[in-house]
């Protein structure tokens, strides 16, 4: 059995459905288009007007006249109800035409006051219609013209209602009413003035609403206004979007940021007296991470900095307390400031190079200076984790090349010292310069060191990778070194590319377009 | 004679802590990665003999210096330990958790005190 609450609410909702498919039934439907939807619209009202007046005059025959088989036995009430009848099944027959899609524009209208006309011809005696009591009954139908048709068709309503009335004088031309010719039309000319009017009015008014939604659509920002009571009553595609079905939900609630499906909305709230509160909703999730992101980064450079500093200033401090280690402390001072100056030199490198103004020379470098150098630079690192250390140029390349030599000798001193960083003792590191076609010559830089799980080659060319494994973070940087390789690489419109196995080594290499120099 | 462990990862820093240690008459052992310090400090606690101080740095490769703390902390090992770190965040978390905390590059003569300071306090419980 149903609880009788659940009765109850069924009994509500079944009764709204009700309510509302009967309003449904006696709404026209907007499919028209706007003009025509309105002059429907008002068509309909006074349809359904008409139809409750019928209604109401067969009642009121039968409640107040007398029993209905008097009524039936008098000629004249007959024809009264059956007039009463045949009118009202008329307007129905035109309240259903002028709700169907497939009627033409105005015909409904016309109809009916050609009806009206008709009605009121018989409605009294000639003279009573055209000198009497029943004469103002005639600026009826021009005034349902008015309402219902395009504002010149009164002129129409009112040559047809002046052909009735002239017609209607049986002793014409003395008994014809010029006053009430020359009135109605007057009365004509004052409907079109006022609906020429109104009619212009709803159209700039139109048009300024189309421009509201236009901009309203048009922005790139979700934009919800809602009433006193929470209720949503304009809301933009972009809103609509952004809350994906959950916009009623959301205005309900007070927070500047809230969460939808993985996404972060700010809502920025305004009043707007008489009308209620306004909102922009604009999806921050991006601007959020970047926010992170950013924050991630200062903390791992200033984490960078200030740790090379602690030793310089505690060795600094140690000098004094122990002279006799002043040597050995010097040199950790010396080490730390080296760090430093390689760090503030990458972030330099790389704000340059990310706001495209790092420039590159082009002039002519001799391939065996740039081995040389490195050999140089590298050696000592490679002694002291008793690595075997090897530089190589082939003959088959030119003894001079033009290029940035400073900016290659970066390169390979970043990709050496990374192999050698990575690299057991015991283990071997090898840097070949070769020619690797017409076009071009290739440095391979190999060790056999720890290499780099598959997972993690994607992104070691990431600027910055190190800021997502910043607490147990097993190497010191910022993760810069070979994200400026790479773009520096790329800067030389060359190319680098890395093969690497877990625990048997990594060879990073790089290829770059040949010029003899 | 007082004792410390030196968490951190930096050689230098580890031995100049070291080398400022010794100056003031303590023993002092380095650390340099946070598994090894995890598993010495908790293997020191069960066979008590804790040293007097652990200076502990906060990223460690291995275990992090957060998880070595939450461990101390569990054996209530709180008051003997200084965090030394040089991200200045996760140092203001601390310093709000009441433990104690200096962001690097600090001082070695408050490295002093602060150590001291636990040293009589551990003098006077022991």
């Amino acid at each position: 059995l149903n609880a009788p609450w659940k009765v109850a609410r069924s009994a509500k909702y079944s009764l709204l459905s009700v309510t509302k498919k009967i309003k449904n039934y006696f709404t026209v439907p907007d499919t028209f288009e706007l003009d025509e939807l309105r002059m429907r619209r008002v068509l309909n009202f006074i349809l359904i007007m008409l139809m409750v007046i019928a209604l109401i005059s067969l009642l009121l025959t039968f409640v107040w006249g007398d029993t209905p088989a008097q009524l039936l036995s008098d000629p004249s009430t007959v024809s009264i109800i059956a007039s009463s009848g045949i009118a009202g099944l008329l307007i129905f027959g035109l309240f259903l035409l002028n709700k169907w899609r497939g009627s033409p524009k105005n015909l409904v209208g016309w109809l009916l006051v050609v009806v009206l006309i008709v009605a009121i011809t018989f409605s009294d005696s000639p003279r009573q219609l055209t000198n009497g009591r029943s004469l103002l009954s005639w600026a009826l139908p021009v005034l349902v013209a008015a309402l219902v048709l395009p504002p010149a068709s009164v002129f129409v309503a009112d040559g047809l209602v002046t052909i009735m009335l002239i017609s209607m004088s049986t002793n014409f031309p003395h008994d014809l009413n010029l006053w009430a010719i020359l009135t109605l039309l007057a009365l004509s000319l004052l409907f079109w003035i006022g609906m020429e009017i109104a009619n212009r009015a709803i159209r700039t008014a139109r048009n300024e609403s189309q421009k509201t939604f236009a901009i309203l659509q048009g922005v790139a920002e979700g934009i919800v206004v809602v009433d006193q009571h929470q209720n949503v009553i304009v809301s933009n595609l972009v809103a609509k979007h952004l809350a994906g079905g959950l916009l009623d939900d959301l205005v309900k609630n007070a927070s500047v940021n809230q969460d939808v499906e993985g996404r972060i909305l700010s809502f920025t709230w305004s009043e707007v007296s008489g009308v209620g509160r306004v909102a922009i909703i604009r999806d921050i999730t991006r601007e959020i991470e970047v926010e992170r992101a950013k924050d991630a980064l200062l903390g791992v450079v200033s984490h960078e900095l200030r740790t090379p500093l602690s030793v310089i200033s505690a060795a600094a401090q140690m000098i004094p307390l122990s002279p006799n280690m002043a040597g050995e402390l010097a040199t950790r001072i010396h080490a730390n400031t080296q760090r430093m100056r390689v760090l503030i030199g990458d972030l330099l490198d790389q704000a340059q190079i990310q706001a495209g103004a790092l420039r590159l020379r082009q002039e002519s470098f001799s391939v065996a200076s740039l081995s040389g150098s490195v050999s140089e630079m590298m050696a000592d690192d490679a002694n002291d984790k008793n690595l075997a250390f090897t530089v190589r140029s082939s003959s088959d390349l030119p003894e001079k090349l033009v290029g940035d030599k400073d900016r290659l000798l970066q390169v390979l001193i970043n990709l050496a010292g990374n192999a050698i960083k990575f690299t057991d003792p015991g283990g071997q590191v090898d840097v070949i310069f070769e020619r690797h076609n017409e076009q071009s010559w290739k440095i391979t830089v190999r060790d056999t060191g720890i290499g780099i799980p598959p997972q993690r080659i994607p992104d070691i060319f990431q600027p910055f990778r190190r800021a997502s494994d910043y607490a147990t973070r097993r190497h010191q940087g910022v993760g810069l070194g070979l994200s400026i390789v790479k773009q520096l690489v790329e800067l030389m419109k060359g190319n680098i590319d890395v093969e690497s196995k877990v625990g048997k080594g990594t060879t990073f290499t790089v290829t770059l377009p040949l010029e003899a120099g | 004679m007082p004792s410390a462990f030196i968490v951190e990862d930096d050689r230098d820093l580890a031995y100049v802590f070291q080398l400022y240690l010794l100056s003031l008459g303590w023993t002092a052992t380095i650390i340099l990665n946070g598994t090894d310090a995890y598993d010495r400090l908790r293997a020191a606690y069960f066979e008590n003999r804790m040293p007097t101080a652990v200076v502990l740095d906060l990223h460690l490769p291995g275990r992090s210096g957060e998880e070595i703390f939450d461990m101390l902390r569990s054996h209530d090992l709180v008051s003997r330990t200084l965090i030394c770190s040089a991200d200045v965040k996760l140092v203001q978390k601390y310093i709000g958790l009441e433990a104690t905390a200096l962001e690097k590059p600090i001082e070695l003569k408050e490295l002093g005190q602060i150590l001291n300071g636990f040293a009589v306090a551990s003098y006077k419980i022991g």
